[in-house]
């Protein structure tokens, strides 16, 4: 179709023009000049971490896991193509600007302008020459085709599951909780350790977590990691069947915490283990954990990132079932030459002396010396017990004259741990903690993964949260509505009889 | 395959010194180290024992024999003569690599089978070239990698989903190569007289130079790593 109207063609024009390049993936010229300018930002913005030259070690490189790009060599983890390629410059420009969720690199899009983040795209190219040789070859990186998710019904889910069990089980884990037996051994090509992804905690995929983001993934591996590709040995239809079935088992959002776990009293008979149904009749809060980079030896590297608490109480005893993501269960029945490393996995939940009368609670990380806290402790294969400790540093047996009696039993299953803590509510006495209804107690958690070499403070720890176990409720609250009930149909009846008694009279 | 092209190129030797018996050395020789290993250490194989367990794995990173001779060492003769691409091959078998070490000319094809019937991966950490990974299942029994390896270079393969298993492929524009046998000795057949340098390399135990002058007939060269 012709339009006639030029002023009106022309505006149009413009405005395609402006709706093509106002996308912030559009593709830019990426000149030397831009290049330049580049340099100034990157400087600026990315060389703490990434470092001046490039290679991934800025000064702030140690601390993190995964460690910063290296651009040199040019291992780009998503760069839209297929494992080994090159990325493609959309690609790096959406790593710079969304950020990588899970990885210590931030989103830059609210910082920098989209012309600022292009010339740095342009510069951290210039890092390797891998790019230039290719221009040389004369040859044109191949975008990794993805096309539109197909519609999946049960059975291709199914299907999925199965190929799944085939091909991604050896790391990915049966539950897909990356606990696979090949987890414990795997590393980046530059050396450093590294995990499969928990397929499950979907807030923390790196490269975006739809189903297309899985098939991608899923499709061309990830350059410079064990994770391969899969277009050599599975049609396109196959791989989409297993991305299928990944988000069949991904939660997405990150569930959210809160400040308080709820115990919930209960009647008739108690949680037997970690796995009774009754443990879910109390709600789940979801608590954070990050490495303990405080005191002594510290940790930047835990992979225990959360702890799901439940409470449960009768008139007697109180049950604290924790249910935590861990690669493996450690120490290994079969240890493997590549890590060696093999401690026992513990967990702990640290609680006050005394309940606090206020809002003043003791240090967080493991007591202080005029605040002492306790831990209950369980170790796998080991003693559950329980500690005093008035610093991290200084976890002793219990010091009082008895500690109440405590138990813990643990079951791993594909890759989750889940125990059960019981205690009676009643303390030892003397430095052991009473535990009471309607109260606000503070309490806290530490988790080792001991494959990953986490022993004494090097471990996952929280912050404070409070314990308020929810007192009964007592019988007179169902009783006074009912009462007040009675007693208001009471007098509206007796008030219709003096009504109509008086009508009566009048006749 | 090894004694095949042993055979081969042997023959290939002697109709050349038949053909032209002035123009043709063999460079030969040992390659050797002072260091003890003593008894290749056990693998601990931590899954699919059925099929990685049925022989004993050992590690195969230094192999010295009873004289000292190193095993799985890559000799080169540099400006020698240029490789013509080719097809190499590597196979997946029993949990290990076979062979541990191959060399490969530049530009050529590489067919990897997979003997086992279980999956393994192929992942190659090359850095010139850009590295590979892909999954190779049970049913996948051959994959051919046409293009790859172009640039020479010395790349580390590793199967992630059994974490003892590696190899090396040591890729190379060089015709004049050789790998080393149980007892250290090569020999590499067909070299114009003339001064070279002798590169050698093994995985644990790094890369060496030295100049040679090769004349006609036999050279004997022998070179000691790890000093």
């Amino acid at each position: 179709m012709m339009l006639s109207n030029a002023p009106l063609a022309q505006a149009l024009m413009a405005l395609f023009i402006l709706a093509a390049a106002s996308p912030a993936s559009a593709q830019q010229a990426l000149t030397p000049e831009r290049a330049a300018k580049g340099k100034a930002v990157y400087e600026k913005r990315c060389a703490g971490c990434h470092g001046l030259t490039g290679q991934g070690d800025g000064p702030a490189a140690d601390r993190l896991r995964p460690r910063p790009r290296d651009f040199k060599t040019a291992f780009y983890k998503f760069g839209d193509t297929v494992f080994g390629k090159l990325p493609l410059d959309a690609a790096i420009f959406r790593a710079v600007a969304e950020g990588l969720p899970g990885s210590s690199m931030p989103g830059w899009k609210d910082v920098l302008r989209e012309e600022e983040i292009w010339d740095v795209v342009a510069y951290i190219k210039e890092f390797s020459r891998k790019f230039a040789r290719l221009k040389e070859r004369g040859e044109k990186l191949e975008p990794l085709e993805i096309g539109t998710a197909p519609k999946l019904t049960e059975t291709d889910v199914q299907e999925g599951k199965e190929l799944f069990l085939k091909n991604c089980e050896k790391c990915h884990g049966k539950a897909g909780r990356g606990s696979g037996p090949s987890a414990v051994a795997l590393k980046h090509d530059l050396g450093d350790r590294i995990w499969p992804r928990n397929l499950t905690k979907g807030w923390t995929y790196r490269n975006g977590n739809s189903i297309e983001n899985i098939y991608r993934t899923a499709a061309g591996g990830i350059t410079g990691t064990p994770m391969p590709s899969h277009l050599e040995s599975l049609q396109p239809a196959q791989v989409w069947k297993i991305a299928g079935y990944v988000d069949t088992i991904v939660q997405r959002e990150r569930p959210k915490t809160s400040e308080v776990i709820i115990g919930k009293p209960i009647e008739g008979a108690p949680p037997a283990g970690p796995d009774d149904a009754r443990g879910a009749e109390a709600a789940a809060t979801l608590i954070p954990l990050v490495g303990q980079i405080i005191e002594g030896e510290r940790w930047f590297t835990p992979t225990l990132d959360s702890v799901q608490v439940r409470a449960l109480y009768d008139s007697k005893m109180i049950y604290l079932l924790v249910e935590w993501d861990d690669p493996s269960a450690s120490p290994l029945a079969e240890p493997n030459d590549k890590f060696p490393v093999n401690e026992p996995d513990a967990f702990a939940v640290q609680l006050p002396v005394t309940i606090p009368a206020g809002m003043e609670k003791p240090y967080f990380l493991g007591g202080g010396q005029n605040s002492p806290v306790i831990l209950w402790k369980w170790t796998n294969g080991g003693a559950v017990e329980t500690l005093s400790s008035t610093g991290i540093l200084k976890a002793e047996p219990f010091a009082g004259p008895a500690a109440s009696a405590l138990s813990a039993n643990a079951t791993y299953v594909d890759g989750q741990w889940r125990a059960l803590f019981t205690r009676p509510l009643a303390g030892g006495g003397d430095g052991d903690l009473t535990i009471e209804t309607g109260k606000y107690i503070p309490i806290a958690f530490s988790a080792w993964d001991g494959n990953n070499g986490e022993k004494a403070e090097q471990r996952a720890i929280s912050i404070w949260y409070w314990l308020l176990l929810e007192p009964p409720t007592p019988l007179t609250v169902y009783l006074w509505p009912a009462i007040i009930g009675l007693l208001i149909a009471g007098g509206e009846l007796w008030l219709v009889r003096k009504t109509n008694q008086h009508a009566h009279k009048k006749e | 395959m090894n004694t095949i092209r042993l055979c081969v190129g042997a023959a290939c030797a002697l109709t050349l010194l038949y053909t032209a018996p002035a123009g043709a050395a063999t460079v030969k020789g040992v390659i050797s180290t002072p260091k003890k290993a003593g008894a290749p250490e056990a693998i601990k194989v931590t899954k699919d024992h059925a099929i990685c367990g049925a022989k004993p794995l050992t590690k195969e990173e230094m192999l010295v024999s009873g004289a000292g001779g190193l095993k799985n060492a890559v000799v080169i003769i540099e400006g020698a003569g240029k490789a013509a691409p080719g097809k190499g091959g590597i196979a997946q078998q029993g949990g290990r690599f076979e062979p541990h070490v191959i060399t490969l000319p530049a530009k050529s094809k590489l067919e990897i089978k997979n003997n086992d019937g279980i999956s393994h991966n192929f992942h190659s950490f090359g850095f010139e070239n850009d590295p590979v990974n892909f999954s190779q299942p049970g049913e996948m029994k051959v994959k051919v990698v046409d293009k790859g390896f172009d640039y020479p270079e010395v790349i580390k393969i590793q199967c992630d989903i059994h974490e003892w298993m590696n190899a090396w492929i040591v890729v190379s524009d060089e015709s004049a190569v050789a790998v080393t046998g149980a007892d250290g000795s090569f020999s590499i057949a067909n070299i114009k007289p003339g001064n070279y340098t002798v590169k050698v390399w093994h995985e644990k135990l790094g890369e060496v130079t030295q100049k040679v002058t090769v004349k006609d007939g036999d050279n004997q060269v022998n070179v000691a790593l790890g000093k």
